[in-house]
């Protein structure tokens, strides 16, 4: 086994330890009421968000945008993020997640648990993970 | 470090994150209504699903057999996984984990919330990690 080959295989885990974390930052800023100032960080500038339930944003502006959206629709959430499975190949990555937890809807302060699933895509740029693509698919709602 | 123990060092690290990967691909299939024509391929063949709660079934055929019951039983899950603790010994390795979500039960459509807990045997068979011997305990059930 020559050093190139294990470089490789330690640069895979690497990888894979920094999407995971990426993915933990995404969520801290989704908790941080879905700050718009911060999100764009974590994304390609030409990164796309995505849900058939909550909409679709391209590029860091509209993904501002939509935060601020989200900001008004929630007073709280906890995105705990779960059964990570991710491939990478070079500087391309894919991501498959759960998420469960809960929101509070800002009309009607109503409290939900919400179960989802994520699909994504990553790019890594100057050494560093961020979203090309996040899918989002939401599973289950139930009131708290 | 002389080249082998870095070796070794590397393919345990490559060896817990393929059975996390491992664990959460048995949770999309699960999740996938229970699906009997995919779960046999996460376990070996002579592999074991067992549960005080739940039932016992050895080998393919009665593991596929298991999960068409399953498939009956609940319309909804999602198997939110965590806290892994996986020891890796050459081809087995054990791990225990917790798991917590939703289930619906297709009977009376009734919605619930599951928490249990895994403590599993893997086996690493040309040089992929299966199921040796799942065994599940119910630790709390409760109405959605």
């Amino acid at each position: 086994m020559d050093m190139t080959e294990l470089q490789q295989r330690i640069t895979r885990l690497e990888d894979i330890e920094a999407i995971k974390q990426l993915k933990a930052r995404y969520s801290h800023i989704c908790d941080d009421l879905h700050n718009p100032d911060t999100i764009a960080s974590v994304f390609a500038e030409d990164g796309i968000w995505e849900s058939e339930d909550f909409g679709k944003a391209v590029g860091h502006q509209e993904i501002r945008d939509l935060f601020k959206g989200f900001r008004d629709m929630f007073t709280f959430s906890q995105h705990n993020m779960m059964n990570p499975v991710i491939e990478v190949n070079g500087n391309r990555a894919t991501g498959i997640w759960y998420i469960m937890g809960p929101w509070t809807l800002k009309t009607g302060n109503k409290e939900t648990w919400m179960a989802l699933r994520y699909d994504d895509d990553y790019v890594k740029t100057n050494g560093e993970w961020k979203y090309q693509h996040l899918r989002v698919v939401l599973r289950m709602t139930a009131d708290r | 470090m002389e080249m082998s123990e870095l070796e070794k060092r590397i393919t345990r690290l490559e060896d817990i994150e393929a059975i996390k990967q491992l664990k959460a691909r048995y949770c999309h299939i699960c999740d996938d209504t229970h699906n009997p024509e995919t779960i046999a391929s996460v376990f070996a063949e002579d592999g074991i699903w067992e549960s005080d709660d739940f039932g016992k079934a050895q080998g393919h055929r009665d593991i596929r057999a298991l999960f068409s019951s399953f498939r009956e039983l609940f319309t909804f899950s999602q198997h939110n996984i965590s806290n892994p603790v996986i020891q890796v010994k050459d081809t087995h390795a054990t791990g225990i984990w917790y798991i917590m979500g939703p289930w619906t039960i297709a009977e009376n459509n009734k919605e619930i919330w599951m928490a249990a807990r895994y403590d599993d045997d893997y086996v690493k068979i040309n040089g992929e990690w299966k199921y040796q011997h799942l065994r599940v305990d119910l630790r709390m059930k409760i109405d959605r």
